[in-house]
């Protein structure tokens, strides 16, 4: 959901450093394997609550009462493919006048992978889908940005690491990604995601501060340009490019 | 008929022939559905054949049941559902109804923007995820199959609302007459109280309210005096 977050009620941040959760893969779906350390957030009371989500489906599963550090081990059995999915950890009160209050969240969390599932899950999910004649398409969805790649390529997951691919395909990825941030940029005054966080470190690190940016009053377009012009001084994709067709590439 | 899938030649030439339909063409799949060059069975102990259905309610019950063997990841098949909107097309596009866009008919999972627009598949994942239950998703699948509604776009665009029981529990109680199983009128309006103002209201409340934690008359408890005029209170 794309609305700001307006917080009236005193409901607490659970840090996201505080989170570690690990995704695996079991024959009847998935289980999530971890524990949510709350600290003084305990004092609050309430229990735990952990929903795996992507676009079309949430599964939600109890984690146990509020303690300052919660084990979380929970099957999600309607959920198979391990990849784009987010978490949301609540604490929530349970009794009285309060019963259903949100008493403190972290949203859009990423769990790891296992390494049956391939390790830490990146920032970019590629994910095949038939596309006609199309190869690939951005996704800019509302929990992140999905690269969609045509399933009829042979070995599509070769196709995605190919550096002709990286060269001629990543940077309008990253503008696609750039604008994904700048549409959420009010989200970090209050509970930006793991993964709206994370592109915001990442373009912060090509020396674009989505935020203060914005603060400065540049526009997109600003910031769009500054991008492609420090993506490609980084990747030096002239200089891959020209490896590419001399055949001195890592191709 | 054999349950079978489109692979990327069948979902091409379903794409071509929903062009064709909206240039004043016949709609017409009876060629491909069953096209071994365009289609692949997906398993052979299953068959399949046409019916109408009186409720999208009642669409998604049947194909509930139709797909819960071929496992679980069956809502997100293109192929599946494509098909399957293919030879449903004579509900889906009954004489004198447009087609209306790709997506309605060629499933688009991974596309917050379209995946509950699909005609057959977004009323059979209601069904697998609250089990059928009348007073639960008459509000979100009401209307013909062909014209899922405002109350479906409003309510099935957010998957937390989408998803949550109580919530989906309280529209119906809000916006469907409990005798007639009709939308009440003004549920579908931009005014006070209307399934757009449900979908705004909550999409506040959910930062605060873990709705999952409540029932069908907390929600309507909560909500405010807009609501009054469709029962609410």
């Amino acid at each position: 959901m794309s609305t700001r977050t307006l917080n009236f009620t005193g409901r607490q941040r659970i840090l996201r450093n505080d989170i570690s959760l690990v995704l695996s893969a079991e024959h009847n779906g998935l289980r999530l394997r971890g524990a949510v350390r709350l600290g003084e957030l305990a004092s609050l009371g309430g229990h735990v609550v952990v929903e795996l989500y992507r676009q079309s489906t949430r599964e939600r599963m109890e984690c146990g009462e509020a303690s300052s550090e919660v084990t979380v081990n929970a099957a999600y059995p309607t959920l198979h493919a391990p990849h784009a999915l987010l978490c949301d950890v609540k604490l929530v009160a349970r009794s009285g006048d309060l019963q259903g209050q949100i008493l403190a969240a972290a949203r859009g969390i990423r769990p790891d992978l296992d390494e049956g599932l391939g390790g830490r899950q990146g920032l970019l999910p590629f994910e095949p889908r038939p596309l006609g004649q199309l190869l690939w398409r951005l996704e800019l969805g509302d929990e992140q940005p999905v690269v969609l790649v045509n399933e009829a390529i042979e070995d599509w997951n070769g196709f995605v690491r190919n550096p002709l691919f990286t060269v001629t395909v990543m940077p309008a990825i990253a503008e696609g990604a750039l604008r994904w941030t700048w549409e959420r940029r009010q989200d970090f005054d209050s509970e930006p995601s793991d993964v709206l966080s994370g592109w915001a470190e990442v373009f912060r690190d090509l020396g674009i501060d989505v935020s203060a940016r914005a603060e400065a009053g540049d526009t997109l377009d600003d910031l769009t340009a500054d991008l492609s012009e420090a993506f490609g001084k980084r990747h030096r994709f002239l200089d891959k490019w020209n490896d590419i067709v001399t055949g001195g590439g890592e191709q | 008929m054999k349950l079978r899938k489109f692979n990327a030649h069948g979902l091409d030439s379903m794409r071509d022939c929903l062009d064709r339909a909206r240039q004043g063409e016949p709609l017409d799949f009876t060629q491909s559905i069953e096209d071994p060059d365009l289609t692949e069975i997906i398993d052979s102990t299953l068959e399949i054949s046409y019916r109408a259905f009186h409720s999208r309610l009642a669409a998604g019950r049947f194909f509930n049941q139709v797909v819960g063997p071929i496992g679980p990841d069956a809502d997100r098949d293109v192929g599946m559902w494509s098909w399957l909107s293919a030879v449903w097309a004579p509900s889906l596009a009954p004489e004198g109804k447009s087609v209306g866009r790709d997506y309605r008919w060629i499933l688009e999972p991974a596309n917050h923007q379209t995946y509950y627009r699909h005609l057959l598949a977004f009323p059979t994942l209601m069904v697998k995820t609250h089990g059928g239950d009348e007073s639960v998703l008459s509000s979100i699948l009401a209307g013909p199959l062909y014209a899922p509604g405002e109350i479906n776009e409003q309510l099935g665009s957010v998957q937390e609302i989408a998803g949550c029981r109580s919530l989906l529990e309280a529209a119906t109680a809000l916006y469907v007459k409990p005798d007639t199983g009709e939308v009440r009128r003004g549920a579908a309006s931009k005014g006070p109280g209307s399934a757009r103002r449900l979908r705004e209201v909550i999409g506040q409340f959910v930062l605060t309210w873990d709705f999952y934690e409540m029932d069908a008359v907390q929600v309507l408890a909560m909500l405010p005096p807009e609501f009054e005029r469709f029962g609410a209170k």
